[in-house]
Formats: C-alpha cells, sequence, structure tokens
C-alpha cells in the first residue's frame, strides 16, 4: 500500500468514527458528541487535503490549511472544492468556543460530512490515477 | 358569577344609596346571567336575593401551588423514542439550552399540550403544522406524561396516550399518589390556565403587543378576573341593543302600517282613520287597536254598523203579503154583505123580545103590554119571538166576527209592513245608490199601514208590495258589497296590525327596561373602573419593575401602565417617553424592546397570587434580544424564581452566560438531537468545566476508539481555553462599562485561540506574537507547552497522554480564568 494509501484509511477512519458518534455516542460522552464529531469530521477533511497535495504538489501540503483548500479548485471539480472549503469554515468553528454558541445539529454535521466524504472520493480518484 | 363579586357588588349599591332603584335589580339580574335579565325584563321574574357569599374559603394567601418535576416526551414532535427532561420542582430558574430543531421545544409544547390541550403556535399556524404533531422517527405509542407536585398535597402525574393518528386522538389522564388515574378535566385547571396563563412562546411574547392594544388588554384583564365584569357589560349591552331594536322595529313596524293606511284606496271605512289615529300615538294605542283587529262592535252611528244592519234587512215576504191581501179581501167581502145591519141593534132587539118572554111567562095574558093590543101574545107569538131571538142573535155574532176579522187584517197589514227601519235614515250620508228607491218604495207601501178601508188596503200592498221586495233586495245586495269591499281594503291593514301588535306589546315593555338598563350600565362602568384599578395596581407596579431591569440602555422609558377604556376601546395604555418626549410605545420601540416589554406584562400576570401555578414556562424569550437586555432578562427571570419555578427554554448561550456571569442561581440543561430525533438531555457546567468534562468522558468512555480519543480531546481542551480567555476578556471590559456590543465585536473578530490568550493576558489582541513567552513567565513552561498542544492538537492526534493534557488544560484554563 502506498503511503497516499494509508494516509487515506485514515482520512476514512475518521470520517467514519465521526459519523459512529453521531448513531451510537458512547453512553458515558453525553452531550459532548456533535463537537467531537466535528472535531473528527475536520481532521478527516485536512489528512485527506495534506494527503492529495503531498502526492501531487509536495511542499503545498506544509502551506496553511486555507489556502491549500483554496487551491483545491484547480484539481478538483469546482463545487466539490467549493464545498470543501465551506465545510472546513464551519467545522472549524464549530470546533474553536464561541460566544453563545452552541454544538452543531445532527443535521447540520451530516452536510459537512457529505461534502468531506465527497472530497475523500475526488482526491483519491486523483492519486489513483498515477 | 361569582358570589363574591355579588356581595361586592350589592355593598357597594348600598353605600352608593342605590340599592332600592329600579335598576339596581335590572344590574342584580344581569349578574345572574342573560337568562335571568330576561326573565326580569320580559316576564317581570325578580333575581333571587344573593347571598352573602363566604369568604372566607380563599382569604388566605395564594392556593396550593402546582409545581413540575419532570416532562416526559415520546413520539411527540421533535422528539423520537422517549425523553425526559428533569426539573426541581419549588421556585429556582432552570435554563433548558438547546440549538433550533434539538427538540427543547418540543418539551415546552408537550407540557402546555397536556394541561391545555391547545397550543399557541398550534392554534394560530397552518393545519400542516397542526398535522404534524407526530414524530416521524417514532413509530410505536406516542406519550406525554408530566409529574407534577403540588404543594401540601403531594405528586400528581398527568399523562397522555395517543389512540390514533390525530392530536385529538388520545385521553389524558390524572393519578394522584394512591388514586385511581381519572379525567384531566376533573382538575378544573381550565379557567386558571386560561386566565393565569403559565406558559410564553416567543411567537406570543411577539404577538401579545403586535396583535393591537384590545387584544392585550383581554389578556391581562382575564387574568385579572376582569372577564365577569366585562361579560356584566355585555349582558346589559346585548339586553339594551335588543330592546332598543324591539321598539325600532315595532316603530317601523307602525309606520309601516299608517304607509298601508295612507295608500289605500279611499274606502269611507272609518276603521282606517282610527288605526291610524291609535298608531300615531307615542305609546300606541294597542286597546283601540285589538279592538280593532277583533272586529268588536263598531259604535252604531259608524258606517260600518250601519251597513251590517242594512245588510241584515228583510224584505216582506211575498207569500204572507199575498195572505194578508186575501184576508182583508174576505174582511171586506163579509163586511159588504152584512152591511145595513147591525150588531148593536140586532143584539138590543133580541134583549128587548127576551125581556118580553120573561114578562109574558111571569104574567100571562094575550095583550101586549107595551102597545095594549090585545089578544097578540100567543102561543104563536111566542114560538115566532123565541126563534126570532135566535136568529137576532146569530146576526149580532156574525156582524162582530166581519169586524173583527176586519181589524185583523188591518193589524196583519202593519205586521207585515214595519214603519221605515231608522237605519235607512242615517244611511244617507254612505253614498248607497239604491237607498232612494228603497226609501221611496218602503215609505209608499206604509201608507197601507194608515188604511182604514181592507180593500184599500189590499189594493195598496198588491200595488206596492213587489217594488218594495224589489227595492229593498237591490239595496240589501248594495250595501253587502260595499261591506265585502271594505273588508277587502281593511282586511291586510287588520292582518298587519294583529301581527304587529306582539311586537308593539314588547316594544312598550322594552322602552321602559332600556331606561333602567342604561342607568345599571352607567353605574356599572363606574364599579368596574374603580375594580379594574384595584386589581390592576399588582402587574402595574410590577411590570413597570421589570420593565426598568430589561431597558438597560434603552432611552424609551415607560411612565404608565394602565387599562383603559370599554368595547371597541379597550386598551392597555403604555405611556412611554423617548429620552423625554411622550411617545406611543408600540411605535417606538425595537423588537426586542418590545418583546421586553410584553415579558414585564406576562410574568406578573402568571405571578399573580390566585394561580394555582407556580411554574411558568416561557420558549425563547431572548430572539430578537441583544447582549445586554439579555443581562437584564436574566435579573428579573432570577427574580421572578425566588418565588416561581421559573424554566425557560433558549436556543444559545447568551441566557445561561448572563446567568453565570452575574453569579445568579440557576441549572441549566442542554438538549440535543441525534439522527432518527434522539433526544439527550443533561446538565451543564460553565463552558470551561463542560469543555473538560467532555474530554474526561470521551478519555474514560473505552467505547471510544483510542486514536479517536487522541484526535478529539485537544480539540476539547483548546475550547475551553478559549472560553476561559473570552469569560477573562469580557468580565474586564464590561466592568470597565464597555458596551456589551462592542465586546462581543471584539471577540468574533478575535475568535482563534491565540488572538484570544492575547486578549485575555494583555488585553491586546495584537500582541500574539508575545503569547508563548508571557504564558512561560506567568505559568511555566507547562503552560506554553499545553497551549501549543492544544492547538495543534485541534488538528492531528495529539502524541502525549491525553489525562495529562487534560489536567494540565484544566490548569491553564483556572489560570487564565483567575486573570484580573
Amino acid at each position: 500500500m502506498t503511503a497516499a494509501g494509508t494516509e487515506s484509511t485514515v482520512a476514512r477512519d475518521l470520517l467514519a468514527a465521526s459519523e459512529r458518534l453521531m448513531r451510537q455516542p458512547a453512553a458515558a460522552a453525553g452531550g459532548t458528541w456533535p463537537r467531537a464529531a466535528a472535531l473528527l469530521a475536520r481532521q478527516a477533511l485536512e489528512v485527506a487535503v495534506k494527503t492529495f497535495w503531498a502526492y501531487v504538489a509536495p511542499g503545498t501540503d506544509e502551506a496553511p490549511m486555507r489556502a491549500q483548500l483554496l487551491c483545491l479548485e484547480g484539481w478538483l471539480p469546482a463545487p466539490v472544492a467549493r464545498d470543501a472549503y465551506q465545510a472546513w469554515a464551519a467545522l472549524s468553528r464549530a470546533a474553536h468556543h464561541h460566544a453563545y454558541e452552541l454544538p452543531p445539529t445532527a443535521d447540520e454535521l451530516a452536510v459537512w460530512r457529505r461534502s468531506v466524504a465527497k472530497v475523500l472520493e475526488a482526491t483519491e480518484r486523483v492519486w489513483g490515477r498515477g | 358569577m361569582t358570589a363574591d363579586l355579588q356581595t361586592r357588588v350589592v355593598e357597594r349599591l348600598n353605600e352608593t344609596g342605590h340599592d332600592s332603584e329600579a335598576w339596581a335589580l335590572v344590574l342584580l339580574a344581569a349578574l345572574e346571567g342573560p337568562e335571568a335579565l330576561t326573565r326580569l325584563l320580559d316576564d317581570g321574574v325578580e333575581p333571587p336575593t344573593p347571598q352573602r357569599a363566604g369568604r372566607d374559603e380563599q382569604a388566605a394567601g395564594e392556593p396550593p401551588g402546582v409545581y413540575v418535576s419532570s416532562i416526559s416526551v415520546c413520539g411527540f414532535r421533535g422528539i423520537g423514542p422517549t425523553a425526559t427532561l428533569p426539573l426541581r420542582p419549588g421556585p429556582g430558574l432552570t435554563l433548558v439550552v438547546g440549538r433550533n430543531g434539538c427538540g427543547k421545544s418540543s418539551f415546552a409544547e408537550a407540557l402546555e399540550f397536556l394541561l391545555t390541550g391547545r397550543n399557541f403556535r398550534w392554534h394560530s399556524r397552518t393545519k400542516a403544522w397542526v398535522d404534524g404533531w407526530r414524530n416521524l422517527h417514532h413509530d410505536g405509542p406516542r406519550s406525554i406524561r408530566a409529574e407534577l407536585v403540588v404543594e401540601g398535597k403531594g405528586p400528581l402525574v398527568v399523562s397522555r396516550r395517543w389512540t390514533g393518528d390525530e392530536l385529538e386522538d388520545g385521553e389524558t389522564t390524572v393519578v394522584a399518589s394512591g388514586e385511581k388515574a381519572r379525567p384531566f378535566e376533573s382538575l378544573d385547571w381550565k379557567g386558571a390556565l386560561e386566565t393565569c396563563r403559565p406558559f410564553l412562546s416567543y411567537n406570543e411574547l411577539g404577538s401579545l403587543l403586535e396583535d393591537g392594544p384590545s387584544k392585550l388588554y383581554d389578556a391581562v384583564s382575564s387574568a385579572l378576573g376582569l372577564d365577569e365584569l366585562v361579560e356584566v357589560q355585555r349582558v346589559l349591552a346585548d339586553a339594551m341593543k335588543l330592546r332598543k331594536q324591539r321598539v325600532d322595529d315595532a316603530k317601523k313596524g307602525a309606520q309601516a302600517i299608517v304607509r298601508l293606511i295612507e295608500q289605500a284606496p279611499a274606502s269611507g271605512d272609518e276603521r282606517f282613520e282610527a288605526a291610524a289615529a291609535a298608531l300615531k300615538k307615542r305609546d300606541w294605542d294597542l286597546e283601540a287597536l285589538e279592538k280593532l283587529v277583533a272586529g268588536e262592535p263598531a259604535p252604531q252611528e259608524s258606517a260600518t254598523a250601519v251597513l251590517r244592519e242594512i245588510a241584515n234587512l228583510v224584505p216582506p215576504d211575498i207569500d204572507s203579503a199575498a195572505d194578508v191581501v186575501r184576508q182583508l179581501r174576505e174582511a171586506h167581502a163579509a163586511c159588504s154583505a152584512l152591511e145595513g145591519s147591525s150588531a148593536g141593534r140586532a143584539q138590543q132587539r133580541a134583549q128587548l123580545l127576551k125581556t118580553a118572554l120573561q114578562y109574558h111567562e111571569a104574567h100571562g095574558g094575550a095583550d101586549c103590554p107595551v102597545c095594549g093590543t090585545a089578544g097578540v101574545l100567543s102561543a104563536d107569538w111566542f114560538e115566532a119571538t123565541r126563534q126570532e131571538i135566535a136568529a137576532l142573535e146569530q146576526e149580532a155574532a156574525e156582524v162582530r166576527r166581519a169586524f173583527a176579522a176586519r181589524e185583523a187584517a188591518l193589524q196583519s197589514v202593519r205586521t207585515l209592513v214595519p214603519p221605515e227601519p231608522p237605519v235607512l235614515g242615517r244611511a244617507t250620508e254612505i253614498g248607497l245608490t239604491k237607498l232612494a228607491d228603497a226609501r221611496r218604495a218602503w215609505a209608499g207601501l206604509a201608507e197601507a199601514r194608515e188604511m182604514t178601508s181592507p180593500a184599500a188596503a189590499a189594493d195598496h200592498l198588491e200595488a206596492g208590495v213587489l217594488e218594495l221586495v224589489e227595492a229593498l233586495k237591490t239595496l240589501v245586495d248594495e250595501a253587502r258589497a260595499e261591506l265585502a269591499r271594505r273588508e277587502d281594503l281593511w282586511r291586510p291593514v287588520a292582518v298587519a296590525i294583529a301581527g304587529w301588535l306582539q311586537a308593539a306589546r314588547q316594544a312598550k315593555r322594552a322602552r321602559a327596561s332600556v331606561a333602567d338598563l342604561r342607568e345599571a350600565d352607567k353605574w356599572w362602568k363606574a364599579f368596574v373602573d374603580v375594580e379594574r384599578n384595584a386589581r390592576f395596581e399588582p402587574i402595574r407596579a410590577r411590570a413597570r419593575e421589570t420593565w426598568e431591569q430589561l431597558r438597560l440602555q434603552s432611552n424609551v422609558s415607560l411612565d404608565e401602565v394602565g387599562l383603559e377604556g370599554t368595547g371597541q376601546k379597550r386598551k392597555v395604555a403604555l405611556r412611554v417617553t423617548v429620552d423625554g418626549t411622550p411617545a406611543e410605545a408600540v411605535g417606538v420601540m425595537s423588537q426586542g424592546e418590545l418583546h421586553a416589554l410584553a415579558l414585564s406584562l406576562f410574568l406578573p400576570r402568571a405571578m399573580l397570587p390566585e394561580s394555582p401555578f407556580r411554574f411558568i414556562a416561557i420558549d425563547d424569550p431572548v430572539q430578537s434580544m441583544d447582549p445586554a437586555r439579555v443581562d437584564g432578562l436574566a435579573r428579573v427571570l432570577a427574580d421572578a424564581a425566588r418565588t416561581r419555578q421559573v424554566i425557560v427554554f433558549t436556543h444559545d448561550d447568551r441566557l445561561p452566560d448572563a446567568v453565570r456571569r452575574l453569579g445568579l442561581p440557576a441549572t441549566i440543561l442542554r438538549v440535543s438531537r441525534r439522527d432518527r430525533s434522539v433526544v439527550d438531555v443533561h446538565e451543564a457546567a460553565d463552558p470551561v468545566l463542560g469543555y473538560l468534562d467532555d474530554a474526561r468522558a470521551v478519555a474514560k468512555a473505552g467505547e471510544v476508539p483510542v486514536d479517536v480519543v487522541r484526535r478529539v480531546v485537544p480539540g476539547f481542551c483548546r475550547s475551553a481555553i478559549e472560553a476561559a480567555c473570552m469569560e477573562v476578556v469580557r468580565r474586564r471590559r464590561l466592568k470597565r462599562g464597555e458596551p456589551h456590543d462592542a465586546v462581543e465585536q471584539l471577540l468574533a473578530a478575535n475568535g482563534k485561540t491565540h488572538p484570544l490568550m492575547a486578549l485575555a493576558l494583555f488585553d491586546d489582541e495584537s500582541k500574539a506574537s508575545d503569547v508563548y513567552a508571557t504564558l512561560r513567565n506567568r505559568f511555566g513552561p507547562a503552560a506554553a507547552d499545553v497551549f501549543r498542544a492544544c492547538k495543534e492538537g485541534a488538528h492531528e492526534a495529539c502524541a502525549g497522554e491525553v489525562d495529562d493534557l487534560i489536567f494540565r488544560a484544566e490548569s491553564l484554563a483556572k489560570s487564565v480564568r483567575a486573570l484580573a
């Protein structure tokens, strides 16, 4: 298995873990699941993007995440790239403490996770061709 | 009508010296209700004398109050499998926090629906909304259950189970401890739930003021128990309206009949004029009209009476006339045959001869004792004389019979032809064309009455009787036709009057009632004003107090709250000034201010001592409120929570934050909703400790894979540190007097971990580059390390032990919170 393949598995695992939290949250975790799920989904996205850049344009994966995401537009279908950026911004916001804001809802998380999954598929398709 | 109110009314009537007025009775009947008032005004049945109410029952303090221990919901609205909201029965503030759509409002709605069977939001929403009561993720039985506690009585469980797909398909029951389930209605809370509604939602808060001053008035006045006062006013007004209407209708009816009379073709029928005169009198002469309609005998001189009499005239009978003529003729013949003879002479001679016979029998002899002729009184003479006497007596009898027959015949003439009836003389003005002929014929025939000669009378009769019979018959026919013509013209008028009479009698009574009703209404309005102000006083005072707390920086000050006006003009007057200039509240206030004002009115209403509910459930009062006003709201709610169980449902963390920052006692429950409407409720600590608790919970769970834990925990720790930084910044700046908005903007613009720490440490977001050095210097190297670890770990798995990370993050958060 290539290095990229391994990393991609990590990204998929993270996304799956995020989804599991939503479906069957650990009893003791109580109300923590929305933020935890957001954290995991964001990490899945970041791992996927970094892996992608390390494979197609090494060095780019060292740039700030915001820049890496913005650059995706040249490589991936525009809707997927745009959704990826929006999902990342929203997941990041959920992962920080914000005054008066409550954790994201299950519906919001589901939308973001779908965007992340599309990024995973799209990036895999690119480096899978190589 | 409560006996208590009745007692106060009677007392007040006595005090004002009006207790013996006729309208006082009307007022007391109105207190009994519309039926009693109708009985009094229409049938004269007096209302029962009011009993003095025993006031001991509700005398002291508040009725036993109801608190909520928990709300459990299953398959209702946003909640799928059973979820329970645990509450602490008793005074205190509970904040139920959750994102929109997380199911928190479903708890609020469930409680409200359970108790009221109706929810403001459903009530005002579309059918689609109402139909959406069922949770789509839930297939099993659906239910709501609330555990309540009644002061001094113990627990009470109210529950509802649905048996079908419609909102109505279910039964709500109540179970007291150790008792059998009974229908919820047996609690008899309906009135209190309406008048002291312990539920308020965001929508209702908005509509409370926007629906207009009269709606607000109604909401407040029913809480004050003013409804029953208004009800009496309505009863009086309705009664007055009905009676004015009756008078009006009867007037119009009378006018219509007068028009009918005026438009009728001239008939000469005096009934028209009499009816019109009776109808035009101010109070109508109903007696006269009744007689007219009943067709009672008209006065003798009236045309109708004359016509009726003529119509009943009977002409002489022609057969009888023929008999009389024959009788006359026979009498005449008999008399003619006896002409020359005289009954008197024959009789006297018979008497003389009888005397001669007696003389002769007594004295004998043959010589005439009168003329002296001798020898003439023989036996032959004697026999011949006896025969002559008999013949003479017969002759006299015949003559007498003939005379008697003649007299009888003449008398028959007078019987057959009576003198002209006087009615014909009175009829000259009526305009009967055949009258003159008839009268002439009658007068002509009547001449026979004076005749002494039977032959002449017979001839006269024979010549004139037919003419009279014909003339009279024609006249009678004419009179009958005229009568019929008049009846045809009169009948519609009579029918109209008959139909109108009942209404007119009612109207006459009604006219008398209206004056009494007006007086009663006048007195009642004054009474209501006094009552209303007295009852509104506690709300007025508290509403202004509440507004003072909620207004904060608002330049709108609430000078006066009052219940004013009645009927269409009723309103809650909210006199405000904007920077000292008087203005209309609804016009000048922002949405948030209006909500605050509405809340200022709602809270005192829900907290009235008469209310059996010691809980108040408010759904999302902070929407559209700015942060500063949320502080005021927190204080107001906490204040109310000293004597009431205040349950507030809110969609963001502003209210919990204000409660924590202001150090107000409160329980905060967080609600979240997972896939398939699985709703969780748990008690929340403050955000810093909350994040750390979350981190520990994940770390300890054992169910969460270790690599997931390592990736998630640093994120929680970072959020805890961020929350600690925000807390310090907010506390510091608000204390300095910086406006809420400015502080929130600053925090929002510097939401990342690093600038937040710079703000916390230096009160200056631009000094981010000094953060690590300062952390190391002030809190030790471990502090700087954990700060870095949390920042980086939020993006990838952390390298070290997660328990250690949590421990050190907590100690850093504590240090940050301790910053001045």
